[in-house]
């Protein structure tokens, strides 16, 4: 009798063990090869809402700031509407997302970086709404009750600075220059004098959005993609070409660099639609010839850009083409036929002046840029 | 009474058993499918028992080659007083020979991994040998052409002679092609700070590789490297070293790009790639010179 319960209960015990191990194993959302150690979590706090970055620092991060993302989330809230309903959005994100840190990816809160970006500091100092920050920062603080949690606010030139030593491998660090273009400016910059404390600064007034926006001015009710093309190119030859002229000259980028990066939605969208292959690479390497063809491509044959098409030419590997497929559809979400040509015209016009023809430069194209500013802040946190 | 309790628990203890080992069973399907879902379909070589079939299919491979190679030795045949295509072919009909007297052996247990080397090696030298011909014979059905075009002219009859005879010259020197030459792919691991070979995927540190390129002809010509690890997929350091080309099958992915200054040069050039993980089975190293591959070579970890 004695011996029959104790099998009962070792039989329940393991059966138990085994019924609930199982579904742990397969819901574990950090892929199995990653060290949960190396884990850490940055929470930028920007414009248009709040992003998760989790990155893994690898063992010689210290050395070589070397970074994995890992996932990359964001929650759109607008934040510089400055509204009591985008600041409750903004830190119900931010909450959401802390969470989803601490507890998704079990990273403690010591390893949870939480920064409010260049932009809303920029709006909220021009609008006179600094106390708006500090009313999300201490509603955060009462809410994950952490009393002490700080959360950071950054400058332009401090973000332009992380994003090139979060992006750019050290190797590369000191003749590489960085660009980033957005939808309403373009930025970025280099290490001009071998450290890296100080940064080159390059900017321009024009991004994708300002072009597109000054191009549908000029199209009238010819709407066409040839009259739109026509006009885009007007554009460009205009004030963004005297800009771009003179701050290229002015950056001396030319001369002090081999390798140039170009970061920003654009980037990733020209890096997926024109290298599907490297579908898994957060960089791409890219030529200036191929990019002019690409823009032709883009212009006359926009239907081989559909996600069916691209991936109609990718042989094998099934687990690819389904990322491929999304990520595409995702470019189409992002950019329309227009916008892409904008992008691409603001892009061909600012890689031509790196162009060389007795010295090659090396062009590249930066998928995951806007991690990077997080990911350098968070390496230079944890290895100061 | 006490006795019906304690049954009632055991059946259902039992039942929680067989409902969390189908649970099990289906965790563990599907972690094995995924993670089988994407390597490639090789031959299987058994160690021990009964294997007549993979002997058939090494068999069945090795007549294909045969056959390929037969096609390409006509092709080749114009110029099969070259040094390095008569080296090449000796070598090859030495691995026939070889590969033949292995798959007679019709013992159960005799160990066919050998031949299949052989037969990869051989599969090998036949690309090669197809790659460097193709070139010539290309050339030489322009040659014809042009040589029938100009016969066809009275006029200019008697310089067709002058002008074969210069075109065939250059033709010699420019379609030489390059090619990949004294090729090594090993991996290595630290030994008290010194790095050491080895030849088991549990120690590798590191994938390191050399050649040289024979008659390359443009300055800062671009030499592509792909190494390829056992599941088909190519190997790289960091994502800014590795990139796309062309080729005629389609876009390739490469491991690294190097460059040969000069003309003629023939300094060794070496490599080295970091993977995460190193896998066992074979590590290709292919290297590609204006879309064209001019030299593979393998390495086995265990």
């Amino acid at each position: 009798m004695h011996k029959t319960s104790t099998l009962s209960l070792f039989i329940v015990i393991c059966s138990f063990l085994v019924l609930f191990t199982a579904p742990t194993l397969a819901q574990n959302s950090i892929p199995a090869k990653i060290k949960k150690a190396n884990l850490y979590a940055g929470i930028d706090v920007g414009s248009k809402g709040v992003k998760l970055s989790i990155i893994e620092l690898k063992k010689n991060a210290a050395a070589t700031g070397v970074f994995t993302a890992i996932k990359d989330s964001s929650v759109n809230t607008d934040f510089i509407s400055f509204t009591p309903a985008t600041f409750s959005a903004t830190l119900k994100g931010l909450i959401g997302v802390y969470n989803l840190a601490l507890k998704n990816y079990e990273i403690n809160s010591s390893k949870i970086f939480v920064v409010v970006s260049s932009g809303v500091k920029g709006q909220a100092e021009k609008e006179n709404k600094n106390s708006w920050i500090k009313n999300l920062a201490d509603s955060f603080r009462l809410i994950i009750n952490e009393p002490g949690k700080a959360v950071s606010v950054i400058d332009g030139m401090e973000e332009a600075r992380l994003s090139h030593l979060g992006i750019v491998p050290k190797e590369r660090r000191y003749n590489t220059f960085l660009i980033d273009i957005g939808s309403g400016n373009t930025k970025g910059g280099y290490f001009k004098n071998g450290n890296t404390k100080t940064l080159k600064l390059f900017l321009l007034t024009w991004g994708t959005k300002t072009i597109s926006n000054a191009t549908e001015k000029r199209v009238e009710n010819d709407k066409s993609i040839p009259n739109y093309n026509k006009q885009m190119n007007r554009v460009l030859a205009g004030e963004p070409d005297e800009e771009i002229v003179y701050a290229v000259n002015e950056s001396g980028a030319y001369n002090m660099n081999d390798n140039f990066a170009f970061s920003g939605g654009i980037a990733w969208a020209v890096a997926t639609l024109l290298y599907p292959e490297l579908i898994e690479n957060s960089v791409v390497p890219f030529s200036y010839d191929e990019l002019v063809k690409f823009s032709e491509r883009l212009m006359n044959n926009y239907q081989s850009l559909s996600a069916e098409n691209i991936v109609g030419t990718i042989k094998g590997n099934t687990e690819i083409k389904e990322t491929i497929t999304s990520e595409v559809q995702r470019v189409h979400k992002v950019f329309d036929q227009k916008s892409l040509m904008a992008g691409i015209g603001l892009l061909i016009k600012i890689v031509r002046q790196f162009e060389g023809t007795m010295e090659k430069k090396n062009f590249y194209l930066v998928k995951n840029g806007q991690v990077g500013w997080i990911s350098a802040y968070v390496n230079q946190s944890v290895n100061p | 009474m006490r006795k019906n309790n304690y049954d009632s628990l055991l059946y259902i203890s039992i039942f929680i058993l067989v409902l969390s080992s189908v649970m099990l069973a289906i965790a563990g399907y599907q972690l094995y499918f995924k993670s089988n879902s994407n390597s490639n379909k090789t031959i299987i070589i058994s160690s021990s028992g009964d294997n007549r079939s993979v002997r058939d299919s090494l068999q069945h491979v090795y007549n294909s080659t045969l056959k390929k190679m037969d096609d390409n030795v006509q092709l080749a045949g114009v110029s099969l007083e070259n040094n390095t295509a008569q080296t090449m072919l000796a070598e090859m009909d030495r691995l026939k020979q070889e590969i033949a007297a292995l798959l007679k052996d019709q013992r159960p247990d005799a160990d066919l991994s050998i031949a299949k080397e052989k037969i990869d090696l051989l599969q090998q030298k036949l690309e090669i040998l197809q790659d460097r011909y193709t070139n010539i014979n290309t050339e030489n059905k322009r040659l014809q052409q042009l040589i029938n075009q100009l016969m066809a002219s009275d006029k200019n009859a008697g310089t067709v002679s002058s002008i074969k005879a210069e075109k065939e010259k250059n033709s010699a020197d420019k379609n030489v092609p390059a090619r990949a030459a004294g090729m090594h792919l090993y991996a290595t691991m630290l030994n008290n700070a010194a790095e050491e070979e080895t030849s088991t995927s549990e120690n590798a540190e590191k994938i390191v590789g050399s050649f040289y390129i024979k008659n390359i002809q443009d300055a800062k010509a671009e030499i592509l490297v792909v190494v390829l690890q056992p599941d088909g997929k190519v190997v790289s350091n960091s994502a800014w070293e590795t990139g796309t080309f062309n080729t005629a099958e389609g876009k390739k992915i490469y491991s690294r790009k190097i460059y040969v200054e000069e003309p003629g040069d023939e300094k060794p050039l070496n490599f080295s790639l970091t993977p995460d993980r190193f896998l066992k089975g074979d590590y290709t190293l292919q290297v590609w010179y204006n879309g064209t591959l001019i030299g593979k070579t393998t390495r086995k970890l265990s």
